[in-house]
């Protein structure tokens, strides 16, 4: 079974995730740039992901907004938009873009770097790195009251650490 | 954010205290002991048990002159859980991409037969 590793140090201000494929480079590239699967995949299971944009090319803007699947009762689910823009973008090796969550404010957001690698037999090796504008602000990319009960905080740490791309 | 996790990872972040609390992993101790050696002065030493005070990390005993300090670990715990969270949804994510690259490699096979 292939496994994701998360390398999260402290005293830096990134987060590395990275994972083995069992299919070549172009296609992961495919597969993860294809809008129409982002719905399938992006995300915590517990959301539904809807794709408003996805302009994978240098300039392209993206947004996507997930809503949880399974809303308090009688609460229209909140929903949690995120979005950004890429910057470069070679087709089969490379994506780098920004990611905003918009509930976050103003001026605070993410430079992600996407890397596909050829990995032995036909594989790829694809690593995400999310850098964030200081280490305080990726320590408290999750907030706190995890453990608090609230309905809605579970939901937005669910949303927060669901972004995935 | 002040938030407590911030706490424990802002208090983590600097190799001295990391190293104060690898040596009080092996037991409590007081804060002479701790501050022996770093070539930092006793109000340095104070200060960075103060921030590992205030992010629950270290906690010290009201007995006596002595005053030892201990190692708490349940922010610790915390912090692991955070980030094995953080890797769950990762791995829960790409697993599911990879089913998707499964299928469309799969239907690309039968096109081909």
């Amino acid at each position: 079974m292939r496994t994701t590793e998360v390398l999260f140090e402290p005293g830096r201000q990134d987060i590395v995730v990275t994972r083995d494929f069992g299919a070549p480079p172009d296609v992961v590239f495919a597969a993860m740039t294809d809008p129409a699967l982002i719905p399938r995949w992006w995300g915590s299971r517990r959301f539904e992901t809807t794709v408003e944009r996805m302009d994978v090319r240098r300039g392209g803007l993206w947004r996507f907004v997930a809503r949880h699947r399974e809303p308090a009762a009688g609460q229209p689910p909140t929903p949690y938009a995120f979005w950004g823009v890429y910057h470069d973008v070679v087709p089969g090796s490379l994506i780098v873009s920004t990611l905003q969550f918009e509930m976050g404010g103003p001026g605070r957001l993410q430079l992600v770097t996407d890397t596909f690698e050829p990995a032995g037999d036909g594989g790829t090796r694809y690593t995400n790195v999310s850098l964030f504008q200081s280490i305080e602000d990726r320590d408290g990319w999750i907030p706190t009251g995890m453990e608090s009960g609230i309905r809605e905080s579970h939901d937005l740490l669910d949303a927060l650490i669901g972004v995935t791309r | 954010m002040d938030d407590a996790l911030s706490l424990v990872f802002g208090a983590l972040a600097d190799p001295t205290r990391r190293a104060i609390l690898a040596r009080l992993a092996e037991g409590e101790a007081p804060v002479t002991e701790l501050g022996r050696p770093f070539d930092m002065s006793a109000q340095a030493i104070s200060k960075h048990l103060k921030v590992l005070e205030r992010a629950g990390l270290i906690s010290r005993s009201r007995q006596g002159q002595w005053r030892p300090c201990r190692l708490e670990v349940a922010p610790l715990d915390h912090a692991s859980g955070w980030i094995e969270q953080y890797r769950a949804v990762w791995e829960d994510s790409l697993g599911r991409l990879e089913q998707e690259i499964v299928r469309i490699q799969g239907r690309q096979d039968h096109a081909h037969d």
